[in-house]
């Protein structure tokens, strides 16, 4: 059992250099699996929220007051989103991302990116 | 939020009451218009506007360009002509070219000179790109501009491009080394009056009514003997003294907020019209020779 956890560890981190070396490589190949963003009663949500890299975000604004999605890093900046806006953005680098709403920015969300889907 | 709050917090607002400030005893008090006018002569006498939201069409109001147009109006219509009109931010409700054409064709009916700054509804995707192309005032640097008018200094601020990690407004470091440079000639005796579209007291830290670096500008203000600063962003009449500085928020042209902390978000008071123009408006400011300071606001009602 102990052996068997150690080599599954080994696995892990073996797979965690590979995601590093491709981090910053944008993988057309990968799984474009879909995550969404709900905006509603002034609120990200999920407020945090795990991809991994070459990952979509949908972000939708189901509220009744408009919206941006800004990251502090300045990485990446949604123009505004009305009620029923929405707006994707592609993650291709690992990092964690806090981001705002600039309209209302005590409104935050963190989304952090890891390794590629395997 | 419900409609009873909203028109308590109106009660002590005082929208459509003249307020002067009472620098011996550190109070905004409220008096007659008849009362006013016995008083001295004025110094200055200028406008601020404030949120006009072009752009926006949800049932709070529908038809922002109608009530802006009628304060413009208004405005042109007043007895004294103001020396300028001051827009403190929010002229559009999202950034867009189609809207920013429209609220600079509404000023342009304007009959004074006009001066505006951004509030964070007018630099979405572009820090401010947009509306410094159409409303740049020559001299501004680092989102300030300063001008004299009748021995009375006003400094215009931008602090909607940044936010502390508290949500707060922020006016940085940089502007704020220009703003220290341009106070630094002036005697303690000159009356100055800051400009700003987020409120640089708290007004409500929770939903970023705040900024986050104003103290230093107090600092900067704490040596003169009339010290005001008017901003906006909150959609309502709040007013607070501190220490000599004097601060109040304006309401907007287009749809009350709630009062701070009533309900559980910062969005639009939908109201009957009748009761929406009265909470919607904007003021009037004198600085009498005496210093003394007189704030009246004018309802769209």
């Amino acid at each position: 059992m102990v052996s068997s956890l150690k080599y599954l560890s080994n696995v892990f981190l073996s797979l965690g250099f590979l995601s590093l070396a491709t981090a910053t490589i944008p993988n057309g190949q990968a799984a474009q699996t879909l995550t969404s963003v709900n905006i509603d009663h002034f609120k990200f949500m999920p407020g945090v929220l795990q991809v991994h890299t070459g990952q979509t975000v949908n972000f939708f604004n189901k509220d009744g007051d408009p919206h941006t999605i800004a990251s502090q890093d300045g990485s990446f900046e949604s123009p505004a989103l009305d009620t029923g806006d929405s707006w994707k953005h592609t993650f291709t680098k690992l990092g964690t991302y806090t981001y705002i709403c600039t309209l209302h920015p005590f409104m935050q969300g963190n989304i952090t990116v890891t390794g590629e889907k395997q | 939020m419900k409609r009873g709050h909203f028109l308590r917090h109106m009660a002590w607002t005082g929208l459509g009451v003249l307020w002067t400030f009472d620098a011996g005893a550190g109070l905004f008090r409220p008096r007659s218009v008849g009362e006013a006018a016995a008083a001295s002569l004025p110094g200055l006498n200028f406008v601020q506007i404030s949120d006009s939201h072009i752009g926006f069409h949800k049932p709070a109001n529908e038809q922002v360009d109608v009530t802006f147009q009628a304060a413009i109006n208004a405005i042109n219509a007043l007895k004294v002509p103001p020396a300028f009109v001051v827009h403190t931010g929010d002229l559009t409700h999202l950034s867009k070219p189609a809207e920013f054409d429209q609220v600079k064709q509404l000023l342009s009916g304007l009959k004074v000179p006009l001066y505006t700054l951004p509030g964070e509804h007018d630099v979405i995707g572009d820090r401010g790109k947009l509306f410094n192309d159409l409303f740049a005032g020559k001299d501004r640097r680092e989102g300030m501009q300063s001008w004299d008018h009748s021995g009375v200094h006003c400094v215009s601020l931008t602090n909607v491009l940044d936010f502390a990690a508290t949500g707060q407004g922020q006016i940085g470091q940089p502007q704020l080394d220009l703003l220290a440079k341009d106070l630094a000639p002036l005697s303690n005796e000159t009356p100055v009056v800051i400009f700003s579209h987020i409120p640089l007291f708290d007004a409500y830290p929770k939903w970023g009514w705040a900024t986050s670096d104003a103290k230093q500008v107090n600092t900067l203000l704490s040596r003169f003997a009339s010290a005001t600063v008017l901003s906006g962003h909150i959609h309502q009449v709040l007013q607070r003294t501190e220490g000599r500085i004097q601060f109040a928020t304006a309401t907007s042209t287009a749809f009350p907020l709630p009062a701070p902390g009533v309900g559980e978000q910062p969005s639009p008071v939908v109201l009957p019209e009748k009761e929406r123009r009265a909470a919607t408006g904007f003021r009037s400011i004198s600085l009498m020779s005496d210093r003394q300071l007189k704030l009246e606001e004018h309802p769209l009602g």
